[in-house]
């Protein structure tokens, strides 16, 4: 999933963008979020069916207080974008709820009051449907799960323990290796210590000898692998991230 | 009713000459130990191993003194060979476990073996002097020589441990030091073992002691010297990093003074456009009232933020290259997420950032005249986050028109120069340094910085990243 923000004001942007990552991170979309502090660099940048998602400060303007008709608003921005793209969808962040009557010209998804709350956020999404992100089914040792909620695995008396989102774990028989072939990606997945694997879109930060993932939970990692954990994590971001040059 | 066998007295254990020749050994190849904590104490000290691998390597250097006291006392004629080879394996599992290059670690043994054959010489020449019968020579050659590596090792730790690591900390800068610098107690030991003399005779160990002392005075002053001048070096170029942030800041700082004298005169001018709108609104002047407006707007151009983070290093950096980006005419978009603190020291950050930028903004002057005769606009994105439980992330894009080369090692050849990239170099090697990593790449007229760091914090003595 690929999310646009276009917010000319960097505090609101701020604000925005914590709840998107928030929502983001709650939902392992494992989606890229763009970030655009005017409307001309938001309108060099987009094409048809680069965004799944996009953000539109309605008022954005590069003329200060008044006004300037000839920079584009949000609104002029998602017209723009109507002409190519139609599946985009498009919420307005506004500071008037009069703007909500201009917003359905374009097929807005909605608006959102600023600043611009958490749960509203949640909640307007979830109505669309985007927290449920497309599945990767996997099948091991009798057992089917979501590859792209899979956060880590370890082995356990000969079984393998998944951990799926915040289900509790799976435990399936079979090895790691196996389970590495099965997930068939080297790059999302490493092992950081003898009988554990991890996703690395599910990493949020190091802590002493572990890699931390989701909720806290701290995975272990060897002292040799260590360093190659770092990096694996690095190039797994920069992959990520990569994306379209612009 | 039985005898019982007589007891074995010390005197009688001391009259064995394999006994003897084992205690001698013993006390000789125990040195293992004082040289192997010298050399690895200011590695552990620099946080590049942990304190495991501390232990188990000197634990290690008193089991090999051991078999080696019994090989050479059992078969003498395999010493060499064995010499040899516990050599060599000692050397091959030290580069393995102890994260330091060849010519660091062939620096630290030396100096290690400078200081502890001192002391044997020491002790030799004590036990020649005094030692009437061989019993005698090896107790008083082997209690000075502790002695003597005792009061060294209580001296010689603090300089080690405090010096030396501190060179092992900050190995991009004393680099020479490192580089070369390992010939010099190799060539001191090198000398005394071949030249000074047999430690079995008294004008031997007397010759040895004199030129040991004599080396290793000098060698300490050699070394505090280079110390002093790597120091130097270090505060140089601190103080020149913030100077330069102060530059940057002072440049941010009239910018805002600018911007906000633009803003004080716009109120200004808004009761007089109170007044015009007013009385045009009055007339039904709505061409007028259009005018006031256009008016009012060139006043209050917006050129972006006024502050680009609130972190200040960053926030000076940032808004100094973006400044030169748009003289350039450059497409500038930016998303700056950095906390004030990210665990970067200011220098490191400077260094990633500004190295990253400078690059950027070098590439976009070169793209600029071709991208303006073409009628198209060169285009620098950048995003940057960081925080205290964050990985700092710096990721850079920009038009770019040169042709650059990469090295057998991945390096960036720069187009200015023969040899590797330098601006690369420091990046990737201050990403590194904190455990993190650093790639270039080139691709349909971009070229793209990425930078990660994902827990950029101080190494701890016990070797990891510790908060």
């Amino acid at each position: 999933m690929h999310i646009a923000i276009v917010e000319d004001t960097p505090g609101d942007y701020q604000i925005l963008r914590a709840c998107v990552d928030r929502y983001v991170r709650a939902h392992e979309l494992g989606a890229r979020v763009d970030g655009f502090q005017s409307a001309a660099s938001f309108i060099a940048s987009f094409r048809a069916g680069r965004y799944d998602l996009v953000f539109l400060d309605c008022y954005l303007d590069e003329a200060g207080l008044v006004r300037d008709e000839a920079a584009p608003t949000g609104l002029d921005i998602a017209r723009r974008i109507r002409t190519t793209d139609e599946s985009v969808r498009i919420f307005f962040i506004t500071s008037s709820r009069d703007f909500a009557v201009e917003s359905y010209e374009v097929q807005a998804s909605g608006y959102l009051m600023k600043p611009v709350q958490y749960d509203d956020l949640a909640l307007a999404l979830d109505r669309l449907g985007i927290g449920a992100s497309k599945e990767r089914t996997v099948e091991i040792g009798g057992e089917s799960f979501d590859a792209n909620r899979l956060r880590w695995a370890r082995v356990v008396n000969h079984t393998v323990e998944l951990h799926v989102g915040k289900a509790e774990p799976i435990h399936v028989r079979a090895t790691l290796t196996q389970l590495e072939e099965a997930l068939a990606d080297t790059h999302q997945f490493c092992s950081p210590a003898r009988g554990y694997l991890v996703n690395l879109d599910t990493v949020e930060s190091v802590q002493d000898d572990s890699l931390v993932v989701r909720d806290d939970v701290p995975v272990p990692i060897s002292r040799r692998n260590f360093q190659a954990t770092l990096e694996a994590w690095g190039e797994w971001v920069s992959q990520r991230d990569e994306g379209e040059a612009w | 009713m039985v005898d019982s066998a007589p007891a074995l007295s010390l005197q009688a254990i001391l009259s064995d000459p394999t006994v003897v020749q084992f205690l001698r050994q013993l006390s000789s190849q125990l040195v293992m130990w004082p040289s192997t904590y010298l050399a690895i104490m200011p590695v552990f000290r620099a946080g590049r191993i942990s304190r495991r691998v501390y232990y188990g390597l000197l634990v290690a250097s008193v089991a090999l003194a051991l078999s080696c006291s019994v090989v050479y006392v059992l078969y003498p004629d395999v010493r060499t060979a064995f010499f040899i080879g516990t050599s060599v394996a000692a050397i091959i599992v030290e580069l393995a476990l102890l994260n330091t290059k060849f010519s660091e670690l062939m620096l630290l043994f030396f100096s290690a073996e400078l200081i502890v054959y001192c002391s044997s010489a020491i002790g030799a020449a004590a036990g020649a002097l005094a030692g009437e019968t061989e019993v005698e020579f090896g107790l008083v050659d082997a209690a000075v020589q502790w002695v003597v590596i005792g009061v060294l090792m209580h001296f010689f730790s603090r300089f080690f441990g405090s010096r030396v690591a501190d060179l092992l900390r900050h190995n991009e800068v004393s680099g020479v030091i490192w580089r070369a610098g390992w010939a010099v107690p190799l060539a001191m030991y090198v000398i005394e073992v071949l030249f000074s003399g047999s430690l079995d005779t008294f004008e031997g160990s007397w010759r040895t002691m004199s030129t040991s002392v004599l080396f290793v005075v000098m060698y300490f002053i050699l070394v505090e010297l280079l110390c002093e001048q790597a120091q130097a070096h270090l505060d140089m170029e601190r103080h020149a990093n913030e100077q330069r942030i102060l530059e940057l800041q002072l440049e941010r700082a009239k910018s805002l003074r600018r911007q906000i004298d633009e803003a004080a005169r716009a109120r200004h001018d808004l009761r007089h456009f109170q007044r015009a709108v007013l009385s045009a609104a009055e007339r039904g002047d709505t061409a007028a009232l259009r005018s006031f407006a256009s008016e009012i707007n060139e006043t209050m151009k917006d050129d972006g933020p006024l502050v680009w983070s609130t972190n200040p290093t960053v926030d000076a950096l940032v808004g100094h290259y973006i400044a030169r980006a748009r003289e350039l005419g450059c497409d500038v978009s930016a998303d700056i997420r950095v906390m004030p603190e990210t665990g970067l020291s200011e220098m490191e950050l400077t260094a990633l950032v500004s190295n990253t930028l400078e690059n950027a903004v070098e590439a976009l002057e070169k793209a600029a005249a071709l991208a303006g005769s073409a009628g198209e606009r060169t285009k620098l994105k950048i995003e940057m986050s960081g925080g205290p439980d964050a990985p700092f992330k710096l990721d850079v894009r920009n038009t770019s028109v040169s042709t650059l080369a990469f090295d057998s090692e991945g390096g960036v050849i720069s187009t200015k120069h023969d040899g590797a990239g330098m601006g690369t170099q420091i990046i990737s090697s201050i990403a590194r340094g904190k455990g993190g990593m650093a790639r270039f790449a080139q691709k349909d007229g971009v070229w793209r910085t990425f930078v990660f760091v994902p827990k950029p914090l101080t190494r701890g003595a016990n070797g990891r990243d510790a908060a």
